[in-house]
């Protein structure tokens, strides 16, 4: 029997309360469809840009990354082994703007050459690691999520070298 | 025995410990440093026993057969042999795990905690694999909670009796700080998940005696000395953050007659570096950590009262002063709050876990 006051059961505390903890639209598609995109968004990327020279070098310095790990995009061309790296920058993003919008941010972050396609689709495949959240979508990222996003990006790229 | 008892959210009733229609009892329980609380329904109320965890052992003078005192009985009447077998949180080796086990058998027997019954134990999160292996041996052996057994955070079961009547802590987002003997916890949690946890065995209930103890010789010119147990109580009994006021206690002399002295300072200093510490733990580690880690649970987290439990949160005063630190630490408005009875709060709070899951038959 374990008794590890930190490994309890969060589903089974969430199941003997009086609440209702509703299914995110992305589960209910997960359930519905049984996978998850069936094609890229035709939706284009408005508003998220590269961070200026100046926004990116302090965030390499900020995260201590050596700024010849983002050399050349895409970036990120694979994905770390450490989960918990990755787990960390995706859960942010659902936090952000909810699991739907987590997944734009990651199409539009593909779309901007940050990362490859491949990656993104492994990222999706990370995604169901997260809770899931309901939120306002692509519109809940304001600049300094994108920013903040772009420094976990980094981090994960020294990760993988 | 000598345990306190006590009821919450109810009448008493007297009688046995409800069972309702053959099914298990809900059981919340502490096992703390210093003190152990069980909760269990007694008619429509929850009454709470508790006693210091401690246990002493002596030999009948009659049969020759060895004896067993626990909580304030041992304390008191054999202070040489006292044990405290969980002094930093959780039993540290077989002898300290031994004892914790009789000692519990004793005190949930001498209370009639059925076997028959969920059990949800309170733990704090220390990192200490051995310590805890220990812990799931005495729980293991202990005759209650035959129809299953559980455990949670004690910050997290602390802060359910704060946030609502029912279970209305697991449905929000909060930062929960508990203010022990042994340590100091926080943790954010999210809809019943922790997140970003912190446990410093730095800043403690603990610490607080000892500077008492060393505070009094020092406003006493050396004239007093006093153990751990009187700073505890001198702390339990004087310490007041809102309303402080001097006392006077009386010793008695070595050379015969007694003399009495009064503190002005010694307890109330004590508190006010507690607070300052407590503070600075928690605004310049434990939330850069979880603003580094959830920035978004983070700002959510702090529109929400911070839930203060835990022994310290007793002391009068220390909430709105823990409050008013901290928001000048962090330069924000934050509001913080406290269960009823803080130091009995962990326990009924893992009562309520226990109740539900016999409503829900999950069990």
């Amino acid at each position: 029997m374990g008794l590890d006051p930190n490994e309890y059961d969060v589903e089974e505390l969430r199941s003997i309360t009086d609440a209702e903890f509703p299914e995110a639209g992305f589960e209910r598609r997960v359930k519905e469809y049984g996978f998850l995109w069936t094609e890229p968004s035709e939706f284009r990327a408005v508003g998220v840009e590269d961070p200026t020279p100046e926004q990116r070098r302090r965030l390499m310095e900020l995260e201590g990354v050596d700024p010849a790990a983002l050399s050349s995009k895409p970036y990120l061309e694979s994905v770390p082994d450490d989960g918990d790296a990755v787990l960390d920058w995706l859960e942010f993003l659902v936090t952000t703007g909810g699991n739907e919008g987590a997944l734009e941010a990651l199409e539009r972050y593909r779309n901007l050459g940050w990362l490859t396609e491949d990656v993104e689709s492994d990222l999706r495949g990370y995604m169901l690691g997260v809770g899931r959240e309901d939120g306002d979508g692509l519109d809940a990222f304001d600049t300094a999520d994108h920013l903040l996003s772009f420094a976990y990006l980094a981090r994960l790229a020294t990760l993988t070298e | 025995m000598t345990e306190k008892s006590d009821t919450d959210e109810g009448e008493q009733v007297e009688g046995e410990p409800a069972t309702d229609g053959g099914e298990p009892t809900p059981v919340g329980v502490k096992l703390g440093s210093t003190r152990t609380v069980v909760a269990l329904p007694q008619g429509n109320a929850v009454r709470t026993v508790d006693t210091l965890t401690c246990i002493a052992t002596y030999e009948d003078a009659l049969t020759g057969e060895e004896r067993v005192l626990y909580g304030e009985e041992a304390a008191t009447e054999y202070p040489d042999r006292v044990q405290y077998m969980l002094r930093s949180g959780l039993p540290e080796d077989a002898e300290n795990a031994a004892l914790a086990e009789t000692f519990f058998e004793e005190f949930v027997r001498n209370n009639d905690v059925p076997e028959d019954s969920v059990v949800v134990y309170a733990i704090p999160t220390l990192d200490n694999d051995e310590g805890l292996d220990n812990l799931s041996g005495v729980i293991e052996h202990s005759p209650v909670g035959e129809a299953t057994i559980r455990s949670y955070p004690e910050s997290l079961c602390g802060s359910v009796t704060a946030l609502g009547t029912g279970l209305d802590a697991i449905e929000q987002i909060f930062v929960g700080v508990n203010l022990g003997s042994t340590n100091l916890e926080a943790c954010a949690y999210r809809r019943g998940e922790q997140l970003s946890q912190f446990a410093t065995g730095a800043v403690t209930g603990n610490e607080v005696d000892r500077r008492i103890a060393n505070y009094v010789e020092d406003e006493t010119q050396g004239r007093v000395n006093i153990d751990l147990q009187t700073a505890r109580e001198y702390k339990e009994d004087h310490g007041d953050l809102a309303d402080y006021e001097s006392f006077t206690d009386i010793v008695q002399q070595p050379g015969g007659g007694t003399h009495e002295f009064t503190i002005e300072d010694s307890v109330v200093d004590a508190l006010d570096e507690y607070v300052d510490e407590a503070v600075d733990e928690i605004a310049n580690t434990f939330l850069p950590q979880l603003a580094n880690d959830h920035i978004k649970i983070y700002k959510r987290a702090l529109e929400a009262p911070v839930v203060l439990t835990g022994g310290m949160a007793e002391i009068p005063g220390l909430v709105e002063e823990f409050e008013e630190r901290l928001g000048e630490e962090l330069q924000r408005d934050v509001a913080c709050t406290a269960p009823s009875k803080p130091a009995t709060a962990a326990a009924r709070g893992a009562q309520r876990i226990a109740e539900r899951f016999v409503e829900n038959e999950a069990y």
